[in-house]
């Protein structure tokens, strides 16, 4: 979702600019994109759901695109519990042979795609369930995900926050623009707010 | 104080007269949001709507049901107060939570967007009854305060602070900050007074370490 006009004009305002110079709305318009990734990357703000599909035997899977993390994997109505692929490889290091069965546990993917196919990468896009479903716990739509993600649409509650953050992003770091001390006093301003909305929600 | 008495108190505070500089209209947008900054620190802005719950659904979006949803403050089924919790702590507890069925005694937030019950809903018929903290309107004539007139000397403070700060003068637009915290009740930030946006306060520590004190 992009910047509103009104925000776009209050953030002009706030760094000096009329409303009518418009030389500088790309630069507030990609720092407020910027700040709504950080946010989502940053906290778990913006959560959503995904159904996927497993196939028997398969345990390697890809979240959505724009998932910046899990924060849990339900298969046929049962919580997966979570572990890391470091655990994962101590304890069971013959996993990757496993025989299908009921999965129990996830983890973020390490494994590589091919090998010697360099073009084919290993990304926190990827999730691993262990064991592999077999037959009976594979199908259509069994696996849920709650995942945080890069929203498309954000509650207006944030604005305020975003407002703040891309003014003091760009008084602080913009070489056509600097104002270091404006920068810092409207970071902190958004920290208050941050602080505050996230202790409030605990998140 | 009507939204024109507030404003004016503002330019009052900021000491520059309407203008080119500040107008209105642009008061006015940040007089929404210290309403909404206060909403979320004293609870000033409350409001309650119903969700319909729906047979077995693991969670819902509040924003579509409440687009101005912040946090939750109470939620009650079938007139009973639910317990908060956490997808963590749901989940350890009851691994096979999303196929549990029955009337509710917990809810939980996942993110700030949506929010789930445990046990899911057994029918199609029941309601949640969610308080709320919400965020305000923007003010546009007299009638349109969310909160009442015993917070609208804070909103003064806090958007003649935003002003000075775009007029570059840091150490009177903390200060207001300091007042908005004041005059709604709140504890003073350190962060927000001159010394520290110039970082000399940085160097004062609050709570030496022991060693210092005795020697």
């Amino acid at each position: 979702m992009a910047i509103s006009l009104s925000y776009l004009n209050t953030a002009k305002d706030l760094l000096l600019f009329n409303a009518s110079d418009t030389a500088i709305d790309s630069v507030i318009t990609e720092e407020w994109e910027q700040q709504v990734n950080v946010l989502a990357r940053e906290y778990d703000l913006f959560v959503t759901a995904a159904t996927l599909n497993t196939t028997a035997g398969k345990s390697i899977y890809s979240v959505p695109i724009g998932t910046t993390r899990i924060i849990s994997v339900i298969q046929r109505g049962i919580s997966l519990g979570y572990t890391d692929r470091a655990n994962l490889d101590i304890r069971e290091p013959d996993w990757e042979y496993a025989q299908p069965g009921t999965p129990q546990l996830w983890a973020y993917n390490a494994v590589p795609g091919e090998i010697d196919s360099p073009s084919i990468t290993v990304t926190p896009r990827e999730f691993l369930i262990h064991p592999a479903p077999d037959g009976a716990q594979a199908g259509t739509g069994t696996l849920y995900l709650i995942i945080e993600q890069v929203p498309v649409n954000y509650p207006a509650w944030v604005e305020p926050i975003l407002l703040y953050r891309t003014v003091a992003h760009i008084a602080q770091e913009n070489p056509n623009l600097v104002q270091p001390e404006k920068g810092v006093w409207f970071n902190t301003l958004a920290d208050y707010w941050l602080e505050t909305a996230r202790k409030q929600q605990q998140v | 104080m009507t939204p024109i008495q507030l404003q004016d108190s503002v330019l009052t505070n900021v000491g520059e007269p309407e203008g080119v500089f500040h107008t209105r209209d642009s008061i006015r947008t940040f007089v929404q949001q210290a309403e909404q900054l206060l909403g979320m620190l004293r609870g000033t802005t409350e409001k309650t709507f119903s969700l319909p719950l729906t047979l077995s659904e693991k969670f819902y979006a509040l924003h579509a049901a409440a687009p101005d949803f912040i946090f939750p403050l109470r939620v009650t089924v079938l007139k009973k107060q639910l317990y908060p919790t956490t997808l963590s702590k749901v989940s350890d507890r009851d691994p096979g939570w999303a196929s549990c069925t029955g009337i509710p005694h917990y809810f939980f937030m996942i993110g700030t967007t949506h929010i789930g019950f445990y046990p899911l809903s057994p029918s199609n018929t029941l309601n949640a009854v969610i308080t709320y903290i919400a965020q305000p309107p923007i003010t546009f004539d007299a009638e349109s305060y969310f909160s009442n007139p015993e917070w609208h000397e804070a909103y003064v403070h806090y958007v003649a602070g935003i002003l000075l700060a775009k007029e570059q003068k840091y150490a009177p637009a903390g200060e207001q900050l300091n007042m908005f915290l004041t005059k709604s009740g709140l504890v003073r930030d350190p962060r927000f007074s001159g010394a520290e946006v110039r970082g000399e306060r940085a160097n004062i520590l609050l709570h030496p370490p022991v060693e210092a004190q005795v020697g």
